[in-house]
């Protein structure tokens, strides 16, 4: 057991836990960022970052992750590289377990941990994560230049992450399960336009076939039961994504999704616990409203924090 | 990119994997690979770590491709180990973090 008292413990080095560490270690509070990976969470997965402000010609989210953690550091914030295994929210001492780094006492908890990709659920589907159905275009796509892929999904990111691929595979299968995408229009209309994007509608995936190596998606018409089988080299998922609270084992409320249920003020059902931002209950999830949220925390952690010296 | 890691490339490689004396992990990399970035500040803690027990070496995939191929790599990150022989022991795609690789070594070799 660490003998330090931490007024405030970030699990998850995003940019919403980053922002969240630099502005509670400039209000004088000892913080520490807890991060299993490198730090920019979800943004490293993003090509380039073109729409969080001042970075005109875009930043790729490693910059972008690194800056946030050094600018955290460079006012008093700590960082640690371990995984959260669980937590100990109640009382006015809380204690966050690791796997490897020993337990971590604290005042205050800031839950960053962000989502993941959601799986669509075949029964082969873990083992073949990373080795022949990916979860991100940017990272894997590259893999699979000159080949063809299947996509499945209709959102901005499946319709963003097929344009992508359609940059660098012969040819994009786009299995969505309705006749119209979901995705705004600029996404449409740029899909619609790329010639080596075929559309597989009313279909969803039934299952992949692998021998020696991945051959292919079956997919079945949800009008008609008919199935089809693509041949392709890989499977892209990109059905939406799912909180990581996984480590929490319902310490905090979460709403029907899983998502911690947190209003802008990022307090969440157990007093000096917040949640900040994808893994937060809001109606948009970018890198601008994470790093809000990080920074509202850092006000409501001091406000706590002050109550519970004034209750001493 | 810094790295606590030893870098193989094909002029060290008998040096450093096959006459190494000991087991031996190598992490099979690229720059375009996100998770392969993510993952590497938990590689170097790895390095740090079990030195002087394990040799715990970054193959760039892109520029070492005899290399990749001779151990059939397919997927990035891969992390293959070897025995002290130069065999190999087991070969692991895309760990989710320190502890998965901590249990991929402690799987495979006796340190």
């Amino acid at each position: 057991m660490s003998e330090t008292l931490y007024d405030v413990v970030v699990i998850g080095g995003g940019p919403a836990g980053y922002s969240s560490a630099l502005y509670c270690a400039r209000a004088g509070l000892k913080t520490i960022v807890l991060e299993e990976l490198s730090a920019g969470g979800q943004m490293t997965l993003t090509e380039v970052i073109e729409n969080y402000p001042g970075f005109e010609e875009g930043i790729d989210g490693f910059t972008l992750g690194d800056q946030m953690q050094q600018q955290a550091e460079k006012f008093g914030a700590e960082s640690e590289l371990t995984t959260v295994s669980s937590v100990e929210l109640t009382g006015d001492v809380k204690v966050v377990h690791t796997t490897d780094a020993g337990d971590f006492e604290t005042r205050c908890v800031v839950i960053a941990t962000g989502a993941n990709a959601r799986q669509l659920g075949l029964p082969n589907e873990a083992a073949l994560a990373d080795k022949g159905i990916h979860y991100c275009a940017a990272c894997d796509g590259m893999r699979f230049k000159g080949r063809t892929v299947a996509l499945v999904g209709g959102g901005n990111t499946a319709l963003e992450d097929a344009l992508l691929l359609s940059r660098i595979c012969e040819k994009v299968y786009l299995i969505h399960r309705r006749d119209q995408y979901r995705a705004e229009k600029f996404y449409v209309d740029a899909v619609a336009e790329a010639e080596n994007v075929e559309p597989v509608l009313w279909s969803v995936v039934d299952s992949v076939k692998v021998e020696g190596g991945f051959q292919g998606v079956t997919v079945k018409n949800v009008q008609t039961g008919e199935t089809r089988f693509l041949e392709a080299d890989a499977l892209f998922v990109s059905v939406g994504r799912v909180p990581n609270t996984g480590f929490l084992n319902g310490a905090v409320a979460v709403d029907g999704s899983g998502y911690i249920e947190a209003d802008e003020t990022t307090r969440t059902s157990v007093p000096g616990v917040f949640a900040v931002g994808d893994i937060r209950t809001k109606p948009l999830r970018q890198v601008v409203t994470a790093a809000a949220d990080g920074a509202v925390s850092s006000m409501f952690a001091q406000q706590y924090i002050e109550e519970l010296k004034a209750k001493a | 990119m810094g790295t606590k890691a030893t870098v193989i490339t094909a002029d060290n490689f008998q040096e450093e994997v096959l006459n190494a004396g000991k087991p031996v992990i190598l992490d099979f990399w690229a720059t375009w690979c996100p998770h392969c970035k993510r993952i590497a500040p938990s590689y170097d803690k790895v390095a740090a770590e079990y030195e002087g027990k394990l040799v715990v070496g970054k193959v760039d995939a892109d520029e070492e491709p005899a290399i990749a191929q001779k151990f059939e790599v397919e997927y990035l990150p891969t992390f293959i180990l070897l025995d002290a022989e130069g065999n190999v022991l087991d070969k692991v795609v895309s760990p989710a973090n320190k502890a998965a690789i901590d249990e991929f070594i402690a799987k495979n070799v006796a340190l």
